[in-house]
């Protein structure tokens, strides 16, 4: 029995759903003091079109450089030294200064993470909301503004807080405007970067509530990007795990309940207390993330798996499919998508 | 609440004449409690022969009273404007004296912090944004250079240069020396004092350029590392918008309070100056002061600072709040 | 055996210890700061070593005035008839005195006052700030200026007191900002919860972490403590019998050094103020930009 905070059905994806975002083997570096970081290794997944995609893992995991990639707003210390991002079938990382300008909230769009200084504190949300419309659109100011209010409502913000400057808002208004900037231009794809992280847990829960009504009438999908797995499981349709930088799996959420594949999914399930339903023991998972600047010879996991077999200390696992929209990354799969 | 309301007015202005107050204070107490009794100087004049004017000193500022009432008395003096008479140039008031000097003062210290001011704002955020470049590291060396050099060693070495070697300018002086400066046409006059303004004005902004431009690209750097410029371009906006709205918007407004006190500072800021140009300001006068022991014109040239100071500080406390929609007013 | 061999592989593959990191940070891999460690050793050997580098005795008057450099007098003769380069090399000695012990005067009470107002926050923090504050707006020059000028008389131990008594004004003002987003930081509530006293909290946790800044804030107090005084010099107010390359400085210009068209006098002073202050510069600066660093790069625009 799960407790379902939403009341969302979970939509099934098939092979005849568009795919809005296709990552191919990303891989991306950091400089930092003692040598290069590989934060992201070799990544690979799709997201279709009005899905709600969920991306899981520990801290540090990678999951956040993913985001920043796909908009091209890595800082320089990082590099993309391998891959593509396919956003409706052309690559983001080969695009020229003006087409990426465009891209950018037309297309896809962020919503960063609430705690962080997002809004530039000297100029009114309003202004701010009308700067993205401006930056794309031929309007008159007046009618940046006139959206920018609408946008507002969106968000169940009164307009007439559009002259409002962001230190006079509470920390959750400041993020609900974030959103409203991110869907202005009505894009396909919105990340969210560990949007609620920051927040309390009522007002989390109100602002997810929003975005998932949103998204059922404006019809974007959805990159959702946090720790916190037992609120991923409530609201994504498919969720992707990852460790150390590898993507581990990837499950349509109900396979990820009964049938995870992967030993450190297996471990992640295991570590949070369910709502309701009887009591059980909590376990955690022993060890810690490998050093990401001298990680060790093949399966990044293969310290803290209970799973491991001989192969696995030796060569990295291919992440491949089991079943429909569900893959993984390991020699000794927990679950081969061969029962029903 | 944004925009100001009396309160601030008040309380701001309060803490500014506060400040004045000890300023003013150690002011008075400074030549008393140094060792250097104005009483004794003054005696040690009435005994080479001016005894009049010892007689009217001692009357007006009550040197022959105790410490506390000289003090109420110098306050008093103060209120009503008047700074004393001028040792060395007696009966000369010392008003006179330093509305005298002031004018060249400000002459040039406005002018070359105006230029200074634009020109590190210009070449800072150049550098900023040219981050690494050959252009950054070189204006920030040689920034950093003229930081540690002495002022008024640039002063000398523009003096020689430009002066001496190239005779572009003038050596020294405001004016051309034996020149009526009130039975010349005023374009001439414009002239005249611009030519002879040239050099110290290069000199002071050289100077204090240097530190403002690294201040300046500091900012602007800092600024360009919040998230709410990442977000801005997660928007899409135009990378001049960016600079502009976002992120100068931004760096400037500390540069402000800065460029003000620079102002209130003006005064004393360009003392080496004057003595190497021979310019007429106050930093001569008060120079001059110190060599003749003329303590009424020290005690009011400092008076006279720090009253501009204090000036300049709150008028730009009472204008930031207007820039900045951030400062809360309590 | 096997397990052993397992533990001394894994420490030799170990990273490098944290203080060694940081010194190796700071120090042996910038090359800012060693040029300037270098320049100001070379100073410092010349300062200790001055009466056997100068050829002659700085206060001799024996040459002819106003000669130009020569074989003989290597940057030539002033105005009274001393030898400019042994002058210079004298001078070494007071200005990197004056400089540090100055700068080490200013740097105590900047750091002590900085660090309390920080820690302390609300009412002390705000009453120490006050008086900071209000002796701040009083320009620098022109109190020194008239304290000296009502001074008895001017050694260089009242210099120094001069000269750092008004100038920890802007360090305190600096470090207490640090010390405030510090202080914020879990390791204090954990020192506090431990039972640690203000002072300790105040030096052996909050100030190594911050240590990279008061270093970059010491060596630039000490670069305008030898500036100040070569100000003072030059105007006048410093002491007379000093030789310092302020006081050079100061009486090339008062003997019209221009006119005479003396740049072998006006010129070594000044560099020399200039490179040693630059030094000390890009000491702090470096390790003010490699702190800065670690805290987070920037996007290119």
């Amino acid at each position: 029995m799960r407790y379902n905070a939403f009341s969302m059905d979970k939509k099934e994806i098939t092979s005849e759903d568009e795919i809005i975002l296709s990552i191919k083997n990303l891989s991306v570096q950091y400089k930092a003091e003692r040598g290069q970081v590989q934060a992201v290794n070799d990544v690979s997944f799709d997201i279709h079109k009005g899905e709600f995609f969920g991306l899981a893992g520990e801290s540090g995991c990678g999951k956040s450089t993913i985001a920043f990639s796909i908009m091209r707003l890595l800082k320089s210390s990082a590099k993309i030294n391998s891959g593509e991002i396919n956003f409706k079938g052309k690559n983001v990382l080969l695009f020229g200064k003006e087409e990426l300008r465009l891209f950018r909230c037309e297309k896809a769009s962020m919503v960063l993470q609430s705690a962080m200084n997002n809004l530039n504190p000297v100029v009114t949300i309003g202004s701010q909301l009308a700067d993205a419309i401006l930056a794309h659109e031929k309007v008159t100011k007046r009618e940046a503004i006139q959206r920018a209010k609408e946008a507002l409502a969106l968000v169940n913000i009164d307009e007439s807080r559009i002259k409002a400057y962001p230190h006079e808002l509470s920390g959750g208004m400041r993020q609900r405007v974030i959103i409203a900037m991110a869907l202005i231009l009505k894009p396909d794809l919105v990340i969210f970067d560990e949007p609620t992280t920051a927040l309390d847990v009522v007002v989390q829960h109100n602002i997810i509530r929003r975005i998932i009504e949103l998204k059922k009438t404006l019809g974007f999908s959805i990159l959702f990007i946090t720790h916190d797995l037992p609120l991923m499981l409530e609201m994504c349709d498919r969720i992707a795990i990852m460790y150390a930088g590898k993507m581990v799996e990837v499950a349509p959420v109900k396979n990820l309940l009964k049938k995870p594949a992967h030993p450190y999914t297996y471990g992640l399930l295991q570590a949070f207390p369910s709502l309701v339903g009887p009591k059980k023991k909590l376990r955690g998972i022993k060890g810690s993330v490998p050093d990401l600047i001298t990680p060790p010879s093949g399966c990044l996991f293969y310290d803290r798996c209970f799973q491991r077999i001989s192969e696995c200390k030796s060569v990295s696992p291919k992440f491949e499919k089991i079943t429909e929209g569900h893959y993984c990354a390991c020699f000794n799969k927990l679950w081969e998508g061969t029962e029903q | 609440m944004r925009g100001i309301n009396g309160k601030y007015i008040v309380k701001r202005f309060i803490s500014a004449l506060f400040t004045l107050w000890i300023a003013l204070t150690v002011n008075f107490l400074l030549p008393r409690v140094m060792g250097g009794n104005p009483a004794d100087y003054l005696a040690s004049q009435s005994a080479m022969g001016s005894l009049e004017y010892a007689e009217i000193i001692k009357q007006q500022f009550g040197l022959d009273k105790s410490i506390p009432e000289q003090y109420l008395i110098y306050l008093k003096e103060l209120l009503h404007g008047n700074l004393g008479i001028s040792f060395t140039t007696f009966p000369v008031p010392v008003v006179k004296i330093i509305t005298q000097a002031m004018p060249w003062t400000l002459l040039i210290v406005l002018i070359s912090t105006i230029i200074s001011f634009a020109i590190a704002w210009l070449l800072g955020t150049l550098a900023a944004l040219k981050k690494g470049s050959f252009f950054d590291t070189a204006t920030v060396g040689v920034s950093f250079y003229i930081q540690s050099t002495p002022y008024f060693w640039i002063g000398m070495l523009i003096v020689m240069g430009l002066g001496y070697y190239a005779g572009w300018f003038p050596m020294g002086h405001a004016i051309p020396p034996g020149i009526d400066i009130n039975a010349i046409p005023w374009f001439q006059k414009v002239i005249f004092i611009g030519y002879h303004a040239f050099l110290p004005i290069l000199s002071l902004a050289i100077v204090n350029l240097a530190g403002r431009m690294i201040m300046m690209r500091s900012n602007v750097l800092q600024v360009l590392s919040e998230d709410y410029i990442t977000l801005a371009q997660a928007k899409g906006l135009r990378r001049s918008r960016i600079l502009s709205k976002y992120a100068l918007r931004n760096a400037l407004l500390p540069s402000f309070t800065g460029f003000m006190l620079s102002m209130g500072q003006a005064v004393s800021g360009a003392i080496a100056t004057e003595m190497i140009f021979s310019y007429p300001g106050i930093g001569l006068t008060i120079m001059n002061a110190i060599l003749s022991q003329d303590y009424p014109v020290i005690q009011g040239c400092f008076a006279i600072i720090a009253v501009s100071v204090v000036t300049m500080n709150f008028i730009a406390d009472l204008i930031y709040p207007l820039i900045d929609p951030r400062v809360s007013l309590t | 055996m096997i397990i052993v061999m397992q533990l001394r592989k894994n420490s030799q593959s170990r990273v490098k210890s944290d203080n060694y990191l940081v010194f190796e940070k700071y120090i042996l891999k910038n090359t800012k700061a060693k040029i300037g460690l270098g320049i100001i050793s070379f100073f410092v050997i010349v300062a200790i070593f001055a009466p056997i580098i100068a050829p002659y005795d700085p206060h001799e008057i024996n040459f002819i005035p106003w000669e130009k450099p020569s074989l003989k007098n290597i940057l030539g003769v002033n105005s009274y008839g001393q030898d400019i380069f042994s002058q210079t090399v004298h001078g070494t000695r007071v200005t990197i005195s004056v400089g540090i012990l100055a700068g080490l005067f200013t740097s105590f009470i900047g750091v002590f006052v900085g660090l309390l107002a920080g820690y302390k926050g609300g009412r002390t923090g705000e009453v120490l700030m006050r008086i900071v504050d209000v002796f701040l707006v009083i320009p620098n020059l022109a109190i020194m200026i008239v304290l000296a000028a009502f001074l008895p008389s001017m050694g260089i131990f009242n210099l120094i007191i001069i000269i750092g008594a008004f100038s920890w004004l802007w360090m305190a003002r600096s470090i207490r900002s640090q010390t405030l987003s510090e202080a914020r930081k879990e390791y204090v509530e954990a020192a506090k919860v431990q039972g640690m006293g203000t002072i300790e909290i105040m030096f052996k946790e909050i100030l190594p972490n911050i240590f990279p800044v008061i270093t970059a804030n010491m060596v630039m107090v000490v670069t305008s403590a030898m500036l100040t005084e070569a100000s003072l010099s030059f105007l006048g107010i410093g002491d007379p019998s000093l030789i310092s390359w302020g006081q050079m400085l100061s009486i090339a210009f008062a003997n019209s050094a221009i006119i005479y068209n003396a740049w072998y006098w006006m010129l070594p002073p000044g560099l020399c103020i200039a490179t040693l202050g630059y030094s000390f510069m890009l000491i702090g600066n470096s390790f003010l930009d490699i702190y800065a660093n670690d805290r987070g790069g920037s996007v290119e625009i």
